[in-house]
């Protein structure tokens, strides 16, 4: 057994397990290890609340104490996220007109709107997580965002090439204006839903609702705009939802720095 | 209703009940989202020694563990709809109990930041020796590691979850908290040989 074999024992025993039979012969050999699961196991001194205290936090807590409507079934919120993606950007194709959906090839068409439903359900499933405290972490946050971002700009490498375009700037910043304004809404909707949750880490989660956003927006402009330069895709589509990732992001760091400040010393006077 | 602090892993029926019948924790909780005034009541006693012990263990300052741990409820309170039927109660009460450590560590950085600037003190957060006198010994223990390294080793020991438990309660996955611990048992075996720490550190418990 090696002192790493042993750390994977010592992770349980920390917790309270016994320690296994077969650590003993490891301990004969090794000082360290053996002066570290005594470190580990030596009983916990634990500090006790006073039966005031309890009782004045179970007076707040009873105070307006009445019954709660839990939150929706994570199918439903997963539904309703999904629709206001699917909704919003097609509300902009109504209003845009699909020039660019027809402009697109079959492989292109297949290829492109997989992976935004795709990366949509995944990001609506880590935004639903964000709202109950303790659920199980599929994957970090970063690395969906990085992953969905990331496979986008792979398809749109591979499926579209370069053009000479001569209003590069002037053309791709109405597509970026019209990509945000769809992402916009999106966000915001999808906030209206995810309200109720108790955000504890406002930074992920307004990156996610960006990114869903973002994506919405990702979608209307790949129906809705004909270009089919590469560049302008990468640069003015691709983009406007990485400005959506960055600016749901800000959101959330201004709105968690407000409430931490919001619950300092003297801010209840 | 004496507390459980002492029980370790997923918290079962009250201890206090002999009757198999009795409650766990997530049927208390359950209730409680229904409105029963008893069943909050229970949660406050059972858990509230498990929640203190995870605030007071790193800071070492009771009154702000016990601020902290009724700002805990106070949340605990607000967002009881978001706890889900059939889900372990634990991971979602630490996690909120997380955020109520993470607030008051900024907010006392951002007070301590202002001090020093206007005085000049040299005083770590939650390290100073004034506030250490009646530390328990782990603190010294985990000492030299990181914050979140800390924090794990501190959820696993003093509070007794379980590493998907921690995980879930730290938004992390159970291989990152894993290998967070293993690095936290890297440096303490590092630490140990210093004297100061061996001390604290090298009771025969085995």
């Amino acid at each position: 057994m090696t002192c790493r074999d042993l750390e994977h024992l010592l992770i349980p025993y920390a917790a309270g397990a016994p320690i296994p039979p077969e650590a003993a012969a490891h301990f004969a050999q090794c000082e360290r290890c053996r002066r570290l699961a005594a470190a580990i196991g030596a009983p916990e001194q634990l500090v006790q609340p006073s039966p005031e205290q309890l009782s004045r936090i179970k007076t707040k807590m009873l105070k307006d104490l009445k019954p709660v409507k839990p939150l929706a079934p994570a199918r439903l919120l997963f539904s309703v996220l999904m629709l206001i993606v699917a909704g919003a950007a097609a509300a902009g194709v109504i209003e845009l007109g699909s020039a660019g959906w027809r402009g697109l090839d079959s492989l292109q068409r297949v290829a492109i709107f997989a992976a935004l439903a795709a990366g949509s359900s995944l990001l609506a499933v880590l935004l639903i997580r964000q709202m109950v405290p303790g659920s199980i972490v599929l994957i970090r946050t970063p690395v969906s965002l990085i992953a969905v971002l990331g496979v986008m700009a792979g398809i749109f490498a591979t499926l579209f090439r370069p053009h000479p375009e001569a209003t590069f700037v002037a053309t791709g910043l109405v597509c970026l204006r019209i990509g945000l304004e769809c992402a916009i809404a999106a966000a915001f909707a999808s906030w209206l839903v995810m309200r109720r949750g108790a955000i504890l880490r406002p930074a992920a989660t307004g990156a996610l609702a960006g990114a869903l956003g973002g994506l919405s927006g990702l979608a209307l402009l790949e129906i809705f705009c004909p270009n089919p330069n590469e560049y302008h895709i990468m640069v003015w589509h691709l983009g406007s939802a990485i400005v959506a990732v960055l600016l749901g992001t800000i959101i959330g760091i201004v709105a968690e720095n407000l409430h931490g400040r919001s619950r300092a010393p003297g801010s209840e006077q | 209703m004496p507390s459980d602090a002492d029980a370790h892993g997923s918290l079962g029926p009250d201890p206090s009940c002999p009757d198999p019948s009795c409650p766990s924790v997530e049927q208390l909780m359950v209730a409680y989202q229904n409105g029963d005034a008893a069943a909050a009541q229970s949660l406050v006693d059972l858990l509230s020694g498990r929640l203190l012990a995870f605030f007071s263990s790193e800071m070492g300052n009771r009154p702000e563990a016990d601020d902290m741990l009724q700002e805990a409820w106070l949340r605990v309170h607000r967002a009881r709809h978001t706890y889900r039927s059939g889900e372990p109660l634990l991971p979602w009460m630490y996690a909120i109990a997380r955020r109520v450590r993470v607030d008051n560590y900024r907010r006392r950085r951002r007070i301590e930041r202002r001090e020093v600037a206007s005085d000049a003190l040299e005083d770590s957060p939650g390290r100073s020796p004034g506030r250490s006198n009646d530390a328990p010994s782990f603190r010294e223990l985990v000492a030299p590691l990181s914050e979140s390294q800390r924090e794990i080793l501190l959820m696993l020991k003093v509070n007794g979850l379980s590493i998907e438990e921690v995980a879930r309660a730290t938004s992390s996955t159970v291989g990152a908290v894993k290998q967070k611990v293993h690095r936290a048992y890297d440096r303490l075996r590092a630490s140990l040989t210093r004297p100061a720490v061996r001390r604290a550190g090298s009771g025969d418990a085995l």
